[in-house]
């Protein structure tokens, strides 16, 4: 070790591409967080609803070959949350799976907001990265993979994993063959999921920067939201026509919604339009706050 | 350093204006600044930080252009290879360890992973660091934090450092041996820009200064110059010594001298009046004529002198008289507080 410390020292060596120079923003983002243990234990959390369907579809692979129809009948029966729960390798079940997810991220990036990216406008540390030759392209770039990132590690990740798991216990290696959509269609669901996510939490990060106003926001933007546009389809439902489009308040919805196309699970294309353009607005408008923080302009107050 | 411009200077501003809204920030600066150490002195909301972001390329200026080796530093992000910058916050990235600070701070600048980890570490040993960089940042003092900047700013061999407020918090065998890392890197031709409110401390360091107020440079050169230049202000020069009624008498008749006075005497026996030993306070319009003709006048008259010494020459005098000009009223040439927002 001594031998290496060759002390402060001119630098004539060749500097790497700035394309790639946004992996140590994220780097140190994905350090900075895993140093706290609170996302440790939102990261179990996450990882518990996997780890129930990684048993289950062991323990259904499993069982003597008899109980199984007579499971699929009983499911038949159960109420939705237990029956969506239930994992039949179906497109629907991923789907179901990264859906359910939700809380989890919403919990995770709530708290992860402030760390990640509040924290760097709260006390003008971006000054630290933009004084790099990099580009602003580079930093948001770098934080938006730090927060995918992190979404990625509860919703793609474990998809994909129980992907592999239900394959593997199929007896030949046709599901791998006949599922080329399903695959695809979790990591389009599983980086929408998280791209969308990491884009909207730099906006309200980048905007409240302190953690309570980040997790109170973003709280209300997942839950409030979506609870408001349920009680106004509920009325509209009473009023006899079912306006759906209420339902574009929540943004998870949106989300789910646009991955039905991807799956294939049932023809929503009429709402895909809607969907998109509300996806593309709050996106926008997380990437227009975030610019506008971004810029790093310390207003003479 | 094969990017850079042969012969453009380090620094170059070309009528720089930087407006917030309605707020202007920079207004109109023209500078170069050449290698050696630089002090940028002014009050709060001088302009000082804003032009600190405008040369580092983090803001882009309203008019104007702001250059390091002859390249926009804001439009071409790969001038700021050869900018180290220091800013003044004082919480960073608390989870990590000083060693992966500066680190990832290498890696950003492009260089590659073994290598940043020996930069880094070079760096850390420079600024006294490397024994403690394994601290996580939360549980670092305030000095050992100025230190860690320091370091990420060094990390890459910039030739150009602009350090804002880099010795606040720091104790004062630490400031002195900060100081000392600061000539040492002004040996090496680096060029480095130091905004600090603690004048006694630019000068410790650099006769070379930036004074900037409501936006704009005042005045930017050597103390000494910029001093004989306020030709309203005549320097104060006290003189010790025997026979001082003699050698006023003597000094009244110089051209450059404005008004002679005698101060106190040197024993308290002695008359307001008397010519025995005491002061001489004179006022003098050229200094370099009036130090030249002193020696001569004092031979002549035959007087024995202690000591002379300017008392309106420091930076801290010069400051107030041109701060205290450009409309900051309250500034009485002492215990200014100035800070480096704005």
């Amino acid at each position: 070790m001594q031998a290496e410390r060759l002390g402060y020292r001119p630098w004539d060596g060749t500097l790497r591409s700035p394309a790639l120079r946004w992996i140590p923003i994220a780097r140190c983002g994905l350090r900075s967080i895993f140093r706290r243990r609170i996302f440790w234990l939102f990261l179990f959390l996450g990882l518990l609803n996997f780890l129930l369907h990684f048993a289950l579809i062991y323990a259904l692979n499993t069982f003597p070959a008899q109980v199984q129809p007579d499971f699929a009948q009983r499911r038949g029966g159960m109420p939705r949350l237990l029956r969506d729960a239930i994992f039949t390798g179906t497109g629907e079940s991923y789907r179901n799976f990264i859906s359910f997810q939700g809380g989890v991220v919403m919990l995770l990036l709530g708290f992860a907001g402030a760390h990640l990216i509040g924290n760097d406008f709260r006390f003008r540390a971006v000054a630290f990265y933009l004084s790099k030759p990099v580009g602003k392209v580079h930093y948001f770039l770098g934080k938006l993979a730090a927060a995918a990132g992190l979404t990625a590690l509860i919703t793609l990740v474990p998809a994909l994993m129980l992907f592999l798991e239900y394959g593997a216990f199929t007896e030949s290696l046709d599901y791998f063959r006949d599922s080329q959509r399903i695959l695809w269609s979790i990591v389009g669901y599983g980086l929408l999921v998280s791209v969308g996510s990491g884009v909207l939490i730099l906006g309200v990060a980048a905007l409240l920067q302190r953690t309570i106003p980040i997790v109170v926001v973003w709280g209300g933007i997942f839950v409030f939201l979506p609870l408001v546009g349920e009680m106004f389809r509920a009325l509209s439902r009473e009023r006899g026509e079912d306006v759906w489009q209420w339902g574009l308040l929540s943004f998870w919805s949106v989300l789910s919604w646009t991955s039905n196309s991807f799956f294939g699970i049932r023809d929503d294309s009429y709402r895909l339009p809607y969907t998109l353009l509300t996806l593309a607005a709050w996106l926008a408008a997380a990437l227009w706050l975030f610019w506008r923080r971004v810029r790093a302009v310390d207003v003479v107050r | 350093m094969s990017s850079m411009t042969p012969a453009a200077p380090p620094i170059s501003l070309r009528g720089v204006s930087k407006w917030y809204g309605p707020v202007i920030g920079v207004n109109g600066v023209t500078l170069e600044v050449e290698p050696g150490i630089t002090g940028l002195l002014g009050p709060n909301g001088a302009g000082k930080t804003t032009l600190m972001k405008l040369i580092t390329g983090q803001l882009r200026p309203s008019v104007g252009e702001a250059l390091v080796f002859g390249r926009s530093v804001w439009s071409r992000p790969d001038a700021r290879r050869h900018v180290g910058f220091s800013p003044e916050v004082d919480a960073f990235h608390e989870e990590m360890t000083g060693r992966e600070f500066v680190t990832a701070m290498a890696r950003l600048s492009g260089i590659p992973r073994r290598e940043a980890r020996r930069r880094a570490e070079g760096a850390l040993e420079r600024t006294g660091m490397l024994d403690r960089c394994d601290k996580r940042l939360r549980a670092c003092s305030k000095g050992m934090r100025q230190r860690i900047k320091i370091s990420q700013a060094l990390v890459h061999d910039p030739a150009v450092l602009v350090l804002d407020e880099p010795l606040s918090g720091i104790d004062p065998p630490g400031r002195i041996e900060l100081m000392g890392l600061l000539r040492d890197l002004a040996g090496e031709r680096k060029t480095i820009l130091l905004s600090t409110h603690i004048l006694h401390e630019v000068e410790a360091v650099t006769e070379r200064i930036v004074l900037m107020a409501r936006g704009r440079v005042l005045a930017a050169g050597y103390v000494g110059q910029i001093r004989e230049l306020l030709a309203e202000h005549p320097l104060t020069v006290r003189i010790a010594c025997d026979r001082r009624r003699v050698l006023a008498a003597a000094l009244v008749g110089l051209e450059s001298v404005a008004g002679v006075a005698l101060g106190a005497p040197a024993s308290a026996g002695e008359p307001e009046g008397g010519d025995g030993p005491g002061d001489v306070v004179v006022k003098v319009r050229r200094a370099g004529d009036f130090f030249r003709r002193l020696p001569s006048v004092v031979l002549e008259q035959g007087a024995e002198v202690e000591r002379v010494e300017a008392l309106d020459a420091s930076v801290e005098a010069v400051f107030g008289y041109l701060v205290s000009g450009a409309g900051y009223g309250g500034y009485g040439g002492h215990g200014w507080d100035g800070g480096s927002s704005g």
